[in-house]
């Protein structure tokens, strides 16, 4: 054996299939070949392989047409088990449709809670401002009036 | 029985039964069944070598592809699957079988007729000679040579239904063949 292989005695055991089979690429080939070439022990063991008949044996079967007619009826029977169970009232869209419709409902409902306080927070500002500039505007509201006005009633919306 | 609308399902391919299937998914199901209940009621014999459980183990392959929601979908390898739940179900029925037996202890030793039974199914004498010479090997040897020189699947296949990588397949094959050089007979070695 060469000191200088592509492919080591193991390596080339590991794939001899594959190259029988004519499964390894070209260039894979290539480095096996030219390893057989210079070790004799490899090259020998994929003889002796090579010369392996494995052939699938040949089955003689009793009463085939009478398995296959007993088989058919059991598989036509849960085809169409399998085809009732499809067919059911709520189909997997429908579930898909409901659930679609279902979120749009919340996601509609939480995006006018959103508008509501936005809206509250408006008004509330605008409040201030008005009692703001009644307060300027009548300098004879002081002490207990001003402060109350500082603080108007929240809105119920 | 619904009427399987060719004559020749095997030449269909995958991808052309999973198309049939966005339409009918009956007729695709009977197109499977007509391309793979040969290929399965092979494997299961190899293994089994009932033609009883053979066609029961085919059977409940089938029903369980029905019964499967992704059979039909893109990426779904149907070929693999079938044969890797076909496989599954044959080692555990060969499980059972030997449990049965031993809690029965009623046969320990079978008798030679009820042993030699198994040979009835195959067809020559070369036939049956292979099936012994296999019986030599250890299950994952055996079961490796099966699916690619029997059951005649790719290496892809293989690793897919075995769910192991491409290399290991390379490997375990060719440790396989090594080892079927010590228990082949001389009469199934072709003379070069």
């Amino acid at each position: 054996m060469g000191t200088h292989l592509p492919f080591t005695c193991r390596e080339v055991e590991a794939c001899a299939a594959a190259l029988l089979d004519a499964q390894l690429s070209p260039a894979e080939e290539e480095m096996v070949e030219e390893h057989l070439e210079r070790c004799d022990t490899c090259a020998d063991l994929i003889d002796a392989m090579d010369a392996q008949r494995i052939k699938p044996p040949r089955i003689q079967l009793i009463q085939q047409n009478d398995y296959w007619e007993d088989m058919d009826a059991v598989l036509q029977s849960e085809l169409d088990r399998a085809d009732a169970n499809s067919q059911s009232p709520v189909s997997k869209q429908m579930i898909l449709f409901y659930a679609a419709v279902l979120l749009l409902t919340i996601m509609w409902g939480w995006h006018h809670k959103q508008r509501a306080n936005h809206l509250e927070r408006i008004v509330y500002t605008q409040q201030q401002t008005l009692e703001q500039l009644e307060r300027v505007s009548n300098p004879s509201l002081t002490g207990q009036n001003a402060k109350v006005s500082y603080h108007p009633t929240k809105m119920e919306l | 029985m619904s009427v399987i609308p060719l004559r020749s399902p095997q030449q269909w391919s995958d991808e052309q039964i999973k198309l049939t299937a966005t339409k009918n998914r009956r007729v695709a199901i009977n197109l499977l069944i007509e391309k793979y209940r040969q290929p399965l009621l092979r494997h299961a014999l190899y293994i089994l070598r009932d033609q009883d459980d053979a066609y029961d183990i085919v059977q409940e392959t089938f029903v369980r592809a029905i019964r499967e929601t992704r059979l039909f979908d893109p990426d779904f390898r149907i070929k693999a699957w079938l044969f890797r739940v076909a496989k599954n179900l044959c080692l555990n029925q060969l499980r059972n079988t030997s449990r049965r037996a031993a809690i029965l202890h009623a046969n320990p030793m079978p008798d030679r007729q009820e042993a030699q039974q198994w040979k009835t199914l195959f067809d020559g004498e070369q036939s049956i000679l292979m099936m012994e010479t296999l019986d030599k090997l250890g299950a994952d040897h055996r079961e490796i040579l099966v699916l690619r020189y029997y059951d005649e699947l790719s290496y892809i296949e293989i690793a897919q239904v075995l769910d192991i990588k491409l290399g290991t397949v390379m490997s375990r094959l060719s440790r396989a063949r090594k080892k079927l050089l010590d228990v082949l007979p001389h009469e199934i070695v072709e003379n070069r």
